[in-house]
């Protein structure tokens, strides 16, 4: 189907995009990459009458990180500037990796990362990433600004916490404590191209021993109307040794913690027990690298 | 080689400049000036009676041109098989997204807001969408008045079976009694798409003659005449199809539907009309491979011969027959493999169900067939504690004079060479490996048989000035490369470079009768008419120049554009001075004629009941054999390599049927792992790219090409036809591989991680 008949604004501030959002009050629609945007347009899953592109902004596409307030990436960032990103890739390795698995190469360097968070689809590769990098969103309205948790800001499939006048400025991720490993694992029929089944984030940190998890967190996503934290599988890590048993324990409380649906992508039930198997592997991997990290501390 | 200079050699394809530098013009790239365009409303019901199709608001819309329903067209039933096709539904919709009406307007948007404004009132009538269902004596019927349908063949037309093919040979329970092992296992599988590049365009005009001009891909061009003619009552040579660079077809590309729709929609509106398929009209309206359900029940002796064989088939038809028929017959007459096996029965029935009408894919029945046939050969191997190698070459055919099930004698088969190559290779390559143990290895082989090369083909070689040469033929090259094969024929004959040779293809006016790019058929059936031609040529300027050289016909040569007498080089005649000649002092232009008639092929003996084509002797083999690894946590699958080795007697370009291959094997990955359209109560729920999955480049394993050439002397320079097998042993060399790796048999495809995870789970709870 072609595209239905929209007018096109291009505002050169975030309060003009803001008044216009205001004006147009629910039948605007914020554009910036448009992957996900123009498809649903195309199918008339989403009607927008107005749309708002956001792209000539200034200030809303780089990345940024300072010591004290951690990283700090513009909304407007493709997927392929943040898994290019050389501070991402060596700091923040799990967001690296979850943008590296969204669609193919064309498809990373048009869409945004904030717009892969507001679209809010539970199976967005970015959320569990930044979830468990406990991120926060940064929005702006001519209200003022907020300051969201990542949980807070999904509502449901295709749902946010913004107001119809709110934009997703920046996403804000603390500096993770030294020594911490992160790891995403998706589970999708094919290599590439493909939407997660189950997306799967693992941080953790471990205690001078290497072995004792001195802090966890992990995050699922495509098994719950959001991307969710699976708290109850943390806390089984956190001070233990994290050997096979503690690992199959948590990975079966990440499990149970997952409320997924059967689709054609795949049943409910088969989504839980690969939940389990990717938290499980998650944990491992990123208990390995976690441990390199404490020994090279050692050594140094 | 043997001499040869052109044939034998992978030159790079004749039309490949214009299209990596996008100077070649495609059906979409068309436009001729007042061109409208259309749209097609379709059908949002999968059975319901029609009772009304009010056009008038649409036809109101500003920007409307035309709108065409059923009343435009003859109530003529049409099809290749059975006729009981329409242009437009009359008096029922019988599938989600069959057409009720079409519209022309100035552009996209208006058309597609016209059909909005189309109001259908519809009858809802109860459907049916399994087949085994369909053929309960309680059914609703999705053609009431199939006794009446004509059908090319002696149909059994009963409820809603549209055809009926049965196979015996020998005594099948007479065979299990000498069995001392007795196999009974059930396969099914599913409905995958062509997904050709480019979606079905087209382009029509009708001239102030009241000529129809249509600008198409159809693979068949002059069936698809006849079928317009047929269908829309007029005279077959008031219709021209021309079909210009295609993206694709793998059977797919028959459109002779929105040929007919184009077409009146033309004529109506006296404007140019274009029409071009969305992605999600290619889902729901054109005609996807067949959904089969196999039983095998196979009798085998304690030492590895198989005795008696026995296959249930039933194939969803969907809403009409279109080739179903036909590709149930492939299926029936495969199910015994190409194995010697003494005692057959085979029952198929090809089944009327309320979904899109199935059709055409690249194997034609043959993929259902061998992932049956191969995946129980193994499951017999293992119980039998044979090598599945061994055990096939202990019972597939000989190489000459082997009978068939249905009769025929087969000559010129390299099947056994195919499996000794690729197990050789596999046997001294390097054994791949686990990424870690959580992963396993595993290996499948599978092999087939079918035939190639159907039907009739002409050509005309022209000689022109300059003493170059013109090939004319009917057929299409629809991507594979078939003009660059027809050529390299022509210079080879004719003893010049490829160069020196221009081709007139791809049209119903200029070319010679040509049954279509179908069937594996080109090279073996277009060829041999070229190669014919060319030899009428090399004739025709002999007996010009033997006069001019005082010599015998015998003893002159063509090479160079020049004819001149062996052993004596000096004593020659260009063909451009003997092409002027002819024209002013002789009989005029030359022009050489060429055909190809399927002689060699015999009507299938009484054995075969129900729609039998003729079988023509020439044979394309395969073997493929699979390595994959299995994610035994999850399921998950990937491809490690996959070696096809296929015997295309005399292989005329290596590198256009290496790309064969490799196409093949990853369509076959995508048969048997992540392709599959997904119904429910006949909608498809995943009519797009996002949940319709094919492998990606990074799903497409390392993959070995080996060619065997056992010579075939009825094809051009002993080739034979070889465009199909590559998809066919992919999948079953797949499912035996996870077998070999996992120790699950899924008899289902798609082999989704999901299907392998649950079958792992339940083993292993069996075992606890």
């Amino acid at each position: 189907m072609s595209l239905p008949k929209f007018a096109y604004f291009v505002p050169a501030t975030i309060e003009e995009a803001c008044r216009l959002l205001r004006q147009h009050n629910g039948r605007a629609k914020i554009i910036a990459g448009g992957t996900d945007l123009i498809v649903s347009m195309r199918e008339r899953l989403i009607a927008a009458e107005y749309l708002v592109d956001i792209t000539r902004i200034p200030g809303l596409d780089s990345i940024g990180h300072d010591a004290h307030s951690g990283l700090n990436i513009g909304a407007l960032c493709t997927h392929g500037q943040i898994e290019s990103s050389r501070l991402i890739r060596q700091r923040f390795a799990v967001l690296a990796q979850a943008a590296h698995t969204i669609g193919a190469v064309q498809v990373r360097n048009l869409g945004t990362i904030g717009g892969n968070l507001c679209h809010a689809a539970p199976s967005a590769d970015s959320a569990p990433a930044l979830l468990a990098l406990d991120a926060r969103a940064r929005t702006f309205s001519l209200q003022g600004g907020r300051i969201l948790g990542l949980e807070d800001f999904f509502t449901g499939p295709g749902g946010t916490a913004l107001k119809p006048d709110e934009i997703l400025t920046a996403i804000e991720v603390p500096n993770p404590p030294a020594g911490y490993a992160g790891i995403y694992l998706k589970h999708s029929p094919r290599q590439a191209m493909d939407l997660a089944v189950v997306g799967v984030a693992v941080v953790l940190c471990l205690a001078e021993d290497g072995l004792t998890c001195s802090d966890a967190r992990i995050a699922l996503g495509a098994v719950a109307p959001t991307p969710i934290r699976a708290r109850q599988a943390e806390g089984l890590l956190r001070g233990k040794k994290l050997d096979d048993d503690v690992i199959k324990e948590s990975a079966r409380a990440a499990a149970e913690a997952a409320r997924p649906i059967s689709d054609i992508r795949g049943s409910a039930e088969y989504r839980k027990e690969i939940v389990a198997v990717l938290t499980g592997r998650g944990i491992e991997q990123a208990m390995r690298e976690a441990r390199q990290k404490v020994r090279r501390k050692g050594k140094s | 080689m043997g001499g040869l200079s052109v044939v034998g050699k992978g030159v790079a394809r004749v039309d490949a400049l214009e299209k990596v530098t996008g100077q070649a013009k495609y059906v979409m790239d068309l436009k001729l000036p007042n061109m409208l365009h259309c749209k097609v409303k379709r059908s949002s019901l999968a059975h319901a009676r029609l009772l009304k199709v009010d056009t008038s608001r649409a036809e109101r819309l500003p920007g409307v041109k035309a709108v065409a329903t059923a009343a435009d067209t003859p109530n003529i039933r049409f099809g290749f098989y059975v006729k009981d096709e329409t242009m437009f539904a009359y008096d029922k919709v019988r599938f989600i997204g069959e057409p009720v009406a079409a519209v022309a307007a100035i552009d996209e948007e208006t058309a597609e807001e016209a059909i909005e404004l189309i109001k259908v009132e519809y009858e809802e009538l109860p459907a049916v969408y399994d087949p085994l269902e369909a053929l309960s004596e309680t059914a609703p019927l999705v053609h009431e008045d199939i006794a009446s349908y004509q059908a090319g063949f002696s149909a059994v037309k009963y409820r809603n079976v549209c055809s009926h093919t049965t196979l015996k040979k020998g005594d099948v329970e007479e065979g299990f009694r000498q069995s001392d092992f007795i196999f009974e296992d059930t396969f099914k599988t599913q409905v995958v798409h062509q997904c050709s590049l480019e979606t079905h365009p087209v382009l029509a005009e009708i001239d102030g003659s009241g000529k129809a001009s249509l600008w198409g891909v159809s693979s068949m061009m002059f069936p698809a005449r006849e079928l317009l003619s047929q269908a829309l009552g007029i005279p077959m040579t008031k219709i021209r199809i021309q079909t210009v660079h295609t993206g694709g077809s793998f059977g797919g590309k028959v459109g002779y539907i929105p040929l007919g729709i184009c077409l009146l929609l033309a004529r109506k509106a006296r404007r140019p009309v274009r029409l071009v398929l969305t992605r999600q009209e290619e889902f729901i309206g054109t005609n996807p491979r067949h959904p089969s359900i196999i039983t095998l029940k196979t009798g085998v002796t304690s030492d590895g011969r198989l005795v008696s064989r026995e296959a249930r088939i039933v194939m969803d038809s969907g809403a009409c027959a279109v080739d179903g028929p036909a590709v149930m017959t492939n299926t029936a007459t495969s199910a015994p493999g190409p194995y010697n096996i003494p005692h057959v029965k085979v029952d198929a029935r090809c089944v009327y169900t309320n979904k899109q009408p199935f059709g055409a894919f690249r194997g034609y029945g043959h993929p259902q067939a061998y992932f049956a046939v191969e995946s129980q050969m193994d499951i017999i191997a293992d119980k039998l504690g044979i090598d599945p190698v061994e055990f096939r070459l202990k019972n597939c055919f000989e190489k000459d004079g082997s009978e068939l099930p249905t009769g025929h004698r087969i000559y010129h088969c390299g099947l056994k060479e195919t499996l000794v190559r690729a197990s050789a290779y596999i046997s001294s390559a390097r054994p791949a490996s686990a990424e870690n143990k959580r992963w396993r290895v595993g290996r499948g082989v599978a092999c087939m048989l079918m035939e190639s090369g159907l039907s009739g083909s002409g050509a005309f070689v022209k000689v022109n000035d300059d003493g170059t040469f013109t090939v004319i033929t009917g057929t299409v090259d629809v991507g594979q490369g078939c003009s660059t094969v027809v050529c390299q024929i022509a210079a080879e004959e004719l003893g010049v470079d490829l160069a020196d040779i221009s081709l007139i293809a791809g049209d119903t006016d200029t070319g010679p009768y040509d049954f279509g790019s179908c069937a594996s058929r080109v090279t073996r059936a277009a060829g041999h008419a070229v190669r014919l031609a060319a030899a009428d040529v090399k004739k025709q300027l002999f007996e010009l120049a033997c006069d001019r050289l005082e010599a015998n016909i015998e003893d002159l040569e063509l090479r160079d554009k020049k004819v001149s007498v062996t052993g004596s080089p000096f004593k020659s005649i260009s063909v451009a001075e003997l092409a002027t000649m002819s024209i002013f002092e002789r009989s005029g232009p030359i022009l050489g004629r060429g055909a190809f008639l399927d002689k060699g092929g015999v009507p299938l003996s009484e054995r075969v009941s129900g729609y039998a084509k003729s079988e023509g002797p020439s044979l394309q083999p395969a073997t493929v054999i699979a390595e994959v690894t299995v994610d035994t946590e999850t399921g998950r699958v990937r491809v490690l390599r996959c070696v096809e080795s296929q015997d295309v007697g005399r292989c005329i370009n290596p590198a256009t049927m290496e790309g064969q291959i490799h196409g093949g094997v990853v369509q076959g990955i995508g048969y048997a792992l992540t392709e599959e359209t997904l119904f429910e109560n006949g909608r498809i729920l995943n009519p797009s790219f996002v949940d319709y999955k094919m492998a990606t480049a990074l799903d497409t394993p390392q993959i070995v090409p080996l060619i065997v050439e056992e010579l075939d002397p009825t094809g051009p320079y002993g080739a034979k036809g070889a465009g199909e097998a590559p998809i066919v042993p992919v999948a079953p060399a797949i499912a035996n591989a996870i077998y070999n790796a996992v120790g699950v048999r899924i008899k289902e495809l798609p082999i989704t991680g999901e299907k392998i995870f649950m079958a792992m789970k339940k083993s292993q709870g069996g075992k606890e």
